[in-house]
């Protein structure tokens, strides 16, 4: 089923910010990340471990949830299809992969924090942080974020094109 | 890159058959590349990751382990 030009426009605003606040909000987390990793005081730890927690829970799942669902309303409300176009099927790989490690490593988080908030200053300071998991996944939302942008030719062969909806 | 596009005989449109694009196969092949360097250096550094470890209990001291059941407790069970 093709949307209106109007839905079309409102999912399109409404996939690219939620997008993009993924990537900001997974920036913001990578910097809080880094900041428990490399601080020497337990009160930048805890809180760096509670804001990690926050922001994981309250903007970076809601947005990457956001973001996959517009993507598949986006693919399957237009011509270009779910499974028709490579960058498109590419694209939808890589969310899914970058949504299920985020659901499955937020209870992590969650965890070290409670954990965080148990220890003692001497402790804490050796607690760590998060570095790569948010880096993998800037990397991967980049990455996606530029398919989408550039949309390169190719067509998987796996759906038939309609003529009506040819590009 | 749509080389394997051929006329169709029915008509005038074109039929686009099969033909991996360049651009998918040096993504797949980078992409392979990147993951096995981190499988690698995963290894390489005690390889305590996997989809394993995000089901289980994060690593923690007995001592720690205490705690976190005392601060449980204390905020009744909520967290």
């Amino acid at each position: 089923m093709q949307m209106t030009p109007p839905i079309r426009k409102a999912a399109l605003a409404l996939h690219i910010c939620t997008s993009v606040g993924w990537i900001g909000a997974a920036f913001a987390y990578l910097a809080l990340a880094v900041a428990a990793q490399v601080s020497q005081q337990a009160s930048t730890v805890y809180s760096a471990w509670m804001g990690m927690e926050l922001i994981g829970w309250a903007v970076i799942v809601p947005l990457g949830c956001l973001a996959f669902l517009t993507g598949l309303l986006m693919s399957l409300g237009t011509s270009w299809g779910l499974l028709r176009h490579y960058w498109v099927l590419i694209a939808l790989v890589l969310t899914t992969l970058a949504l299920g490690v985020l659901l499955l490593h937020m209870p992590t988080v969650s965890q070290t924090a409670e954990l965080a908030r148990a220890m003692s200053e001497a402790e804490a300071v050796t607690l760590g942080g998060d570095i790569v998991h948010p880096a993998v996944g800037i990397g991967l939302l980049i990455v996606i974020a530029v398919l989408n942008i550039y949309k390169p030719r190719g067509q998987t062969g796996l759906m038939q094109q309609r003529p009506d909806l040819a590009r | 890159m749509e080389s394997g596009a051929e006329q169709d005989p029915q008509g005038g449109s074109t039929r686009h058959l099969a033909g991996i694009p360049r651009w998918v196969k040096v993504f797949v092949v980078v992409t392979v590349t990147v993951l096995l360097l981190m499988v690698v250096a995963m290894l390489m550094t005690g390889g305590q990751h996997g989809p394993g470890r995000h089901q289980s209990a994060f690593p923690i001291s007995e001592r720690t382990a205490a705690r976190a059941v005392a601060t449980d407790a204390d905020l009744g069970g909520v967290c």
